[in-house]
């Protein structure tokens, strides 16, 4: 979430002003990446896939579909990371 | 190239997704690269022994069975039996197709036994037996051929402990057996990833390449594999994949998916009987049996299904392809 502060101000005929301050939440469009590593690696390699969300309204969650039929595992106390031996 | 994608959700709703791929390599050339040229509908994912290599690693130095001195391990250079009695053994990069071919009988939980090559040889004895009161017995990137003699199976597993993890065979590649590839008794089996080429190799052989007898599970999954059958003049033909419930078996919610199975020949030229079989025997139990998603090529077999049924109860049939002409293969053998 993004805070964008804006401030009005009024202005009457004899020149005085007054001024009040607007907030707007903006909240930007979650968007997510993700990395493998290794990058590749013979059969029964173990990988380690990370997704990073940012954007959106914090807290995250992540899911990850079935990679060639097994469906990999969250890594304990590290969201967003899941491994898999392939 | 396996792809994946993950999802994030934020706290208000939102989703955003991400893909990737992972390139498996071997370092070697795939087994069969050509298998799959010309079909209609070929499978969506990494298909073993076409897209990736399986078996011993190339360059992988094998070293003589005589050598092996561990904990827990025996050797008979008599008998040519690597006996495994103990626990957490792991046995990697071995050639037992020397002096006649090795067996490696083990008793011992959470062996491995990886990177090594196996053939049967004058001493015909089965390559890998695992036994009682083995458990989680893992074989991985091995290469076993049953040209050299006719033995009960190349990999027998006959545990009699259901409830813990059985045979995890993957990424082997099987050719030439003489009988079946894998006999399984009771454990969870995971069989993944793995090429079985060329079976019912000689005379009189009997080679269904995988098959439960006496087998109490629940949740095998046989997955990912290809079968390969090819024709051999006066051999009797036999099963892809057998997953029946017979000789007093309880047998629970296997998965048979994602295989490719391949009957080269003709009608007049038949490799094999009936490319899956899920069946259940008078007097046993299969329940629950999962079967979708196998690509399957019967030019030169009886049929898709045994007796034309995925058997037992509740059965979940979905997916199965023909890849001749990219039509899904119903449970009755039709088509739509």
């Amino acid at each position: 979430m993004t805070i964008f502060t804006g401030v009005l101000t009024a202005t009457d005929g004899s020149g005085q002003t007054a001024q009040a301050t607007v907030s707007i939440n903006a909240v930007l469009q979650l968007s997510v990446t993700a990395s493998v590593s290794p990058a590749s690696g013979p059969p029964g390699t173990l990988y380690t896939i990370t997704a990073v969300a940012s954007g959106g309204t914090t807290p995250y969650s992540y899911s990850i579909a079935p990679i060639n039929g097994v469906q990999p595992q969250p890594v304990a106390g590290q969201p967003g990371v899941f491994t898999i031996t392939i | 190239m396996p792809g994946f994608t993950v999802t994030a959700r934020d706290a208000s709703g939102q989703t955003a997704t991400a893909s990737g791929t992972i390139t498996t390599t071997t370092g070697s050339t795939a087994n069969l690269p050509n298998l799959l040229n010309g079909y209609a509908a070929r499978p969506p994912w990494q298909v073993a022994g076409v897209d990736f290599y399986v078996g011993v690693p190339n360059g992988t130095v094998l070293k003589n069975p005589l050598t092996i001195s561990m904990t827990g391990v025996s050797i008979n250079s008599s008998t040519h039996i690597v006996t495994v009695s103990g626990n957490n053994v792991t046995l990697d990069g071995y050639d037992f197709s020397l002096n006649g071919g090795w067996e490696v009988y083990v008793t011992g939980a959470n062996a491995v036994i990886t990177n090594s090559n196996f053939a049967v040889g004058a001493n015909r004895l089965i390559p890998v037996i695992g036994a009682n009161p083995v458990t989680n017995l893992s074989l991985t990137h091995c290469k076993l051929d049953g040209t050299g003699g006719n033995t009960d199976n190349l990999v027998d597993y006959r545990s009699s402990n259901a409830a813990a993890p059985g045979l995890i065979s993957r990424y082997n590649w099987f050719r030439n057996a003489q009988s079946d590839v894998h006999g399984c008794i009771s454990g969870v089996h995971m069989i993944e990833y793995n090429l079985y080429q060329n079976g019912t190799y000689a005379s009189g052989a009997h080679s269904d390449f995988i098959e439960f007898t006496n087998c109490v599970t629940d949740g095998t999954k046989i997955r990912y594999n290809t079968l390969y059958f090819t024709f051999h003049s006066g051999n009797a033909v036999n099963e892809g994949i057998q997953v029946e419930a017979q000789l007093t078996s309880t047998m629970r919610n296997v998965e048979v998916s994602n295989n490719v199975i391949i009957a080269a020949g003709s009608q007049s030229q038949l490799s094999a009987s009936y490319l899956i079989a899920v069946r259940q025997d008078s007097g046993n139990i299969i329940s629950g049996a999962n079967v979708h998603d196998n690509y399957m090529d019967a030019t030169a077999a009886y049929g898709w299904f045994y007796a034309a049924q995925v058997g037992g109860s509740n059965p979940i049939v979905s997916g199965n392809k023909n890849m001749l002409n990219g039509k899904t293969i119903n449970a009755n053998n039709t088509e739509t």
